[in-house]
């Protein structure tokens, strides 16, 4: 099928097939997918600056879905999502600089790629090991299984910075908590995706969990409410430069919002320390590609 | 509409030979496994199988009623059997006293990411597959409504979309925002809409 937008031929079958494992992804995960549906879309032959762009607004129709059905369940809190929101814009233009200041002095890329499967590694293999711990509490009958966290020391300290003005976030079952500390976060997780140029859906959901102490599943629902806005407002600019083929967006939907029916309906399933297990796997995928990238073994943007 | 049609029976021709070869590999048995597995496969073995829209539309109607199949199937083997399918006790979502029991009417949310159940029954094997089927239902409505609304789009807007990407930029990116905001949202809401005229209950 020819998309006259970004002028290229494509299978709508594929689209709507990738469009749908995102989904998927993100309906039960919580993040935007744009590891996955950027190289897809490049190794298709979809130009590199539409596919950034198409990603972000299939991302944004996507969000909606998976968004309002965690929201039937319960499991989005506005008032963090919105104040995350606050800290997160701010940290992804700090990092962005950053970035630019860097490659003024000089090519950094393999800086940037290296500090990349730092953190994503660090980010799934410290998930996967908490999350195995967890369960084998639950097992031992130690924890009930609602939302176990085998450490909850990094969280305790956290909470118990207590800066006003502190404010309660009963969407997530947090009594009292310091404004700052969720700014502070927000503007951590803001940093990292701004420097290391991903949306941050995988770095915002641990945060969450193990700094802010959400339940798995509102961190889930929240990270997606505002990956809503982040890739909404996304959309919007990159449009206005012309980037967005918005007819790949809405065949790529056309899977991903089923996808993320199923994904977010699905973690009504799973307890919280299986979700960040399985969680676990997707930095580690993405750092394994970045490390295949830089080798060469993988081409794409 | 043949030729559609023999697109099809292939494609499910190398689903079910699939199927059985993913089977034998991964222990797990036919009719269980995954269809996006087998989705990715035959697309990726056979890239100019779907080469117009409409024949898209209809393997993707097929891949969504293999999966609704897959989905069923699933809820059928792991009936009363899977720990997690507690999900309201564990996820935080239902009152403490409510674990054990799953929503036979509706379920209203109470604040504080807290929810209660209205007429709840304990959960039992019915109360889950209504439970599936009825998000089956929803699913295979929203998905035709989704595909409907992309190729409503396509026929009715394709061009002039491509007009406004040449002439007016900003009147495109807020096209483009409402087209995508429109999609997700506003087909979800019928969505709900139709199911609660179909007498289907619904977790809200």
């Amino acid at each position: 099928m020819h998309f006259p937008i970004a002028d290229v031929v494509i299978s709508p079958l594929f689209l709507a097939g990738v469009g749908f494992l995102v989904g998927l992804l993100g309906g039960f995960f919580g993040v935007g997918g744009g590891f996955l549906a950027g190289p897809m879309m490049y190794l298709v032959g979809v130009p590199m600056n539409f596919v950034v762009g198409t990603d972000l607004a299939h991302m944004t129709g996507k969000s909606i879905v998976a968004a309002r059905r965690h929201r039937t369940l319960g499991h989005v809190d506005m008032k963090l999502g919105l104040l995350m929101v606050l800290g997160t814009i701010p940290g992804v233009e700090v990092g962005a600089r950053i970035i630019e200041t860097l490659e003024a002095a000089g090519s950094i890329d393999r800086v940037v790629g290296l500090a990349y499967v730092v953190v994503l590694l660090t980010i799934g293999v410290l998930t996967g090991w908490e999350s195995l711990r967890a369960m084998q509490l639950v097992r031992a009958e130690r924890m009930q299984a609602k939302d176990a966290l085998a450490f909850r020391g990094a969280t305790r300290r956290v909470q118990l910075f207590s800066l006003p003005p502190l404010i309660s976030l009963p969407g997530s079952g947090i009594e009292s908590i310091s404004l700052w500390v969720v700014l502070g976060v927000s503007f951590l997780t803001g940093l990292l995706a701004g420097a290391l140029g991903v949306g941050g859906g995988f770095i915002r959901m641990p945060m969450m969990v193990y700094l802010l102490g959400v339940p798995t599943h509102v961190a889930v629902g929240t990270d997606l409410f505002e990956v809503v806005i982040s890739a909404g407002f996304g959309t919007l600019t990159h449009a206005l430069k012309g980037n967005v083929d918005i007819l790949i967006a809405l065949v790529m939907h056309t899977g991903a919002a089923i996808g993320a029916q199923i994904g977010a309906m699905s973690t009504r399933f799973f307890v919280g320390p299986r979700i960040r297990l399985l969680f676990s796997a997707l930095p580690i995928l993405g750092a394994s590609l970045v490390i295949l990238r830089m080798l060469g073994v993988v081409g794409g943007g | 509409m043949g030729e559609a049609a023999s697109v099809i029976m292939c494609q499910r021709v190398y689903w079910d030979v699939s199927e059985h070869i993913l089977a034998e590999y991964s222990g797990v048995q036919p009719r269980t496994l995954w269809p996006t597995v087998q989705l990715s496969v035959t697309v990726r073995e056979n890239p100019d199988l779907v080469k117009s829209p409409w024949r898209a539309v209809e393997a993707l109607l097929h891949w969504i009623v293999k999966s609704a199949v897959w989905l069923y199937t699933y809820a059928q083997s792991t009936r009363g059997g899977i720990s997690d399918l507690e999900p309201d006790c564990r996820a935080g979502a239902l009152r403490e006293s409510d674990c054990g029991r799953t929503p036979s009417r509706a379920v209203e949310r109470r604040g504080a990411g807290r929810v209660s159940v209205q007429g709840g029954t304990h959960v039992g094997s019915s109360g889950r597959r209504t439970f599936i089927r009825n998000f089956v239902i929803e699913i295979l409505i929203y998905g035709l409504l989704v595909v409907g609304y992309f190729l409503l789009v396509l026929r009715l807007l394709g061009g002039l979309l491509k007009g406004l990407v040449d002439e007016n930029l900003t009147l495109y990116a807020f096209v483009a925002l409402v087209l995508i905001v429109l999609q997700g949202a506003l087909l979800e809401l019928i969505t709900s809409f139709l199911v609660r005229r179909l007498g289907l209950e619904r977790l809200e």
